[in-house]
């Protein structure tokens, strides 16, 4: 048995010592959530307005916010991560006066470790050192390795391209992803697809379970800002008719519901864009999400109707 | 958690280490601890309730049918015993298909809740104890008296998803044998594991992305494809299954239980019966041994015919027990016609070939081990297709516009090769797939067939456990380097898992 041992150690030894060079040339790597990261801790003691939230946050620009803004959103990020990330650098914002929390149909039923993308909870473990929700999950291993957390085939990707970042979304340094320039047209493929996207959203991520534990979530932070003396917004990006005629109408009256708790306990502003008639196909890519020129309005809209307005109060 | 992950692999280690360090006594309890883990594993609590309610029916029947004096009260306990286990495999098993795919039952609320129900392993260790129960009446095994040990020989992890089907007189003796470590069956084990991984890792899951860009499309194609497809699937199946195989036999290994050979290189049979004897052996010979010897006995007044209606009621319950689809009922069938054409021409053959002294020709043999291969690749055809409507399409379409492609390809090679002619000839029939990615199937196809003539002409059968310290590591570190950079990492699960 300890001839075996020792053979197998043997064996396995080049493995051992690529592994741990492997780990590093992947940390290495840029990806979305590094990038992001980089420019934050970069300029975090002059920002003044911070965005968060989903791929629905990326509908604002903080190029068009009269003051200095950074988005912190990513793709398919829950509340558990816009709060984290928060409080994270809270305490080293200290002009930080607005924080904007983008609530759509599903924020308050959704968790990322409860959906298809849990693949990426574990980059803000490995990049913002961030735990998972679920204590739990850290028995994953893939919390703890960029290998497991990109999983194989795209880590021989990395290997046979040269550990060249494979990141095709331009981020600008204030963190706002540039996606797509095109609109949706007005069709009945569109209407299919937009009605698709509400029961893909309905059937796969949406669940009632999680709005207790996101509710005290969004609770803790909005007490945390407002001992800080940040004001913290609360809005509904806006969202073509194809998708919002086929929101389930119970569950919407739900969403504004929970919304309505959080409102009346702490005097929080809310505003709903959900179909606000200013927005036409030519301002998204998809059904529910704003395009370039999109984010470009609606990120007026709101630095004209919302921020000049507070910050008027305030001076 | 499959058989094929990394965290399978990080299993068995863990349970190796902790099985080495154990003491003897405990062992069959940290197999069986580690058997129940590993169902648990795949997130269906049901599976556990019926592996849990097999065992104890199993079990407890066997020692009563072993206890019973009378002939009639043995039958009564045996058909019971049957009678049970069945029913167990029909609610855990084929009812949740049958709701899956009956629309008024799925959408129904009574019933919604069995659709889609993971049904992993069920139909093999049912098998396993109907077989057990049958040896015990027939009184060729002793019953096993201790619980957990029989609870460890229905449930051992390597075997449990996927067989081989296990008699009682093969696993049950072994388990019961104080464990001593054998450092030669380690590297046998290890060295299986590792074929096992690159058979499925780099050979199966690569076919299956050829095979399923045609066989999930089948009527946007005609002819050729379709050939190369079904010609394809045929291979994917094998290295699916057998690698399934070598992974389970490897890890048995390396705790000192040698489970039984599945596969013998079936596509060297040089006929339907002999393809059965190397096929999914421990499969074939339970249906054999307890489906159609009784049949043909209880026929034998018929004699060839008796026989021949046995064979064709056995695969039919074979293609039956694959799963509830016209799809594999055809495919049972048309094994059971064949074995039933067998027994009436393979004796005329025989005398024939004697005749005409051609028993020993090799160009006779590469004959019948090619018109097999045929015979089979044909059969699974309704195998693979989706429905039967697919397979029916893939039957009537397979050589619809053969005449053209083979004139088309004749004007590219004739009066001399015209390469752009042949890259335009060649383009469909790449299935969508680039050149990188077929270059890769046909060097790893190569490579194994070469693997399979270096092994059937050594003489002990080891290559490469039999060869020098350099050779062996080369070739170790080769097959892991083939797998972690050639290998499908895309979870395609082992096929023989929804059976």
């Amino acid at each position: 048995m300890k001839i075996f041992l020792k053979r197998l150690i043997v064996f396995f030894l080049p493995f051992l010592v690529l592994y741990p060079l492997l780990e590093i040339k992947l940390s290495q790597v840029p990806n979305y959530y590094t990038q992001k990261k980089e420019y934050l801790e970069s300029q975090l003691s002059e920002i003044e307005i911070l965005s968060t939230g989903s791929s629905h946050g990326d509908s604002i620009n903080p190029q068009f916010l009269s003051l200095r803004g950074f988005n912190i959103s990513n793709d398919a990020e829950d509340i558990y991560y816009d709060v984290q990330v928060i409080e994270k650098y809270l305490d080293r914002m200290p002009n930080l006066k607005f924080i904007i929390v983008p609530i759509s149909y599903f924020s308050f039923e959704y968790r990322i470790d409860h959906s298809k993308s849990v693949w990426l909870a574990p980059f803000y473990k490995l990049v913002w050192d961030i735990p998972p929700q679920e204590f739990i999950s850290l028995l994953n291993f893939r919390y703890f390795s960029y290998t497991a957390a990109y999983g194989w085939s795209e880590v021989v990707s990395y290997i046979e391209n040269g550990f060249v970042s494979t990141n095709t979304k331009k981020l600008y340094s204030n963190g706002w992803w540039d996606r797509f320039h095109q609109g949706i047209v007005d069709s009945s493929e569109e209407e299919l697809i937009g009605w698709q996207r509400v029961l893909a959203a309905e059937s796969t991520f949406m669940d009632a379970g999680a709005i207790e534990s996101n509710l005290s979530l969004l609770s803790s932070l909005i007490e945390t800002c407002q001992t800080h003396q940040i004001k913290i917004m609360l809005i509904t990006t806006p969202v073509y008719h194809y998708y919002y005629e086929h929101l389930d109408a119970l569950k919407y009256q739900r969403m504004q519901d929970n919304l309505n708790k959080l409102v009346n306990k702490y005097y929080v502003p809310y505003y709903n864009f959900l179909k606000d008639p200013r927005f036409v196909a030519a301002d998204f890519y998809n059904s529910d999400h704003l395009n370039t020129r999109g984010a470009e309005k609606f990120s007026k809209i709101i630095d004209e109707e919302i921020i000049e307005p507070l910050l008027a109060l305030t001076q | 958690m499959t058989t094929n992950s990394f965290a399978y692999l990080v299993f068995v280690g863990f349970v190796f280490i902790t099985f080495y360090l154990v003491k003897g006594k405990y062992r069959w309890s940290l197999l069986l601890l580690a058997s129940l883990i590993f169902y648990a594993s795949q997130k269906a609590p049901h599976l556990l309730l019926a592996l849990a309610l097999v065992i104890l029916v199993s079990y407890y029947w066997g020692l009563r049918l072993k206890a019973a004096k009378k002939d009639r009260k043995k039958q009564l306990w045996l058909l019971s015993g049957i009678l049970l286990n069945l029913v167990f495999l029909f609610l855990f098993r084929y009812l949740p298909a049958i709701v899956s795919t009956t629309p008024s039952l799925s959408s129904n609320p009574n019933w919604s809740f069995l659709s889609g129900l993971l049904t992993v392993g069920i139909s093999f260790f049912v098998l396993q104890a109907i077989s057990y129960l049958i040896d015990i009446y027939l009184e060729v095994l002793e019953p096993e008296r201790h619980l957990g040990t029989f609870a460890l020989y229905l449930s051992f992890f390597p075997k449990l998803i996927q067989g081989p089907i296990e008699r009682g007189s093969d696993l049950l003796p072994q388990l019961h044998r104080p464990y001593q470590f054998d450092y030669q069956n380690m590297r046998r084990g290890l060295w299986q594991i590792e074929q096992g991984l690159f058979k499925k890792l780099v050979i199966a899951d690569r076919l299956a992305i050829f095979v399923n860009a045609v066989y999930n499309n089948v009527q946007t194609y005609t002819g050729i494809p379709l050939i190369i497809a079904t010609y394809l699937y045929a291979l994917q199946i094998y290295f699916d299954f057998s690698a399934y195989t070598d992974i389970a036999l490897g890890v048995a290994r390396l705790f000192g239980i040698n489970l039984t050979q599945n596969f013998n290189s079936p596509y060297l049979a040089d006929s339907i019966p002999e393809f059965w004897r190397r096929w999914h052996i421990s499969f074939s010979r339970w249906i054999l041994d307890y489906i159609f010897k009784p049949l043909q006995m209880f026929m034998r007044e018929w004699k060839q015919w008796g026989s021949a209606i046995a064979l064709i009621i056995t695969f039919l319950l074979s293609g039956i027990w694959h799963g509830m689809t016209w799809g594999f009922i055809v495919w049972g069938l048309l094994h059971g016609i064949y074995m039933a054409a067998s027994v009436f021409f393979s004796p005329f053959f025989k005398k024939l070939f004697k005749r005409l002294k051609l028993e020993k020709n090799n160009i006779l043999k590469v004959a019948q081990v090619f018109i097999t291969f045929n015979l089979v690749s044909f059969t699974w055809i309704f195998f693979r297709a989706k429905t039967l409507t697919d397979a029916i399409y893939v039957v009537t379409h397979l050589l619809r516009g053969i005449g053209s492609s083979l004139r088309q390809l004749l004007r590219s090679l004739i009066p001399q090769v015209n390469i752009s002619g042949l890259t335009k000839f060649i383009q469909p029939y790449l299935l969508g797939q680039d050149n990188k990615s077929i270059l890769i199937l046909v060097c790893v196809l190569a490579v194994a067939l070469l693997a399979a003539i270096i092994n059937a002409r050594s003489k002990k059968k080891e290559f490469p456990l039999d060869q020098s310290t350099f050779i062996r590591w080369g070739i170790y570190y080769l097959l892991v380097f083939a797998i972690l950079f050639l290998g499908v990492f895309n979870s395609y699960q082992f096929i023989y898992n929804q059976f």
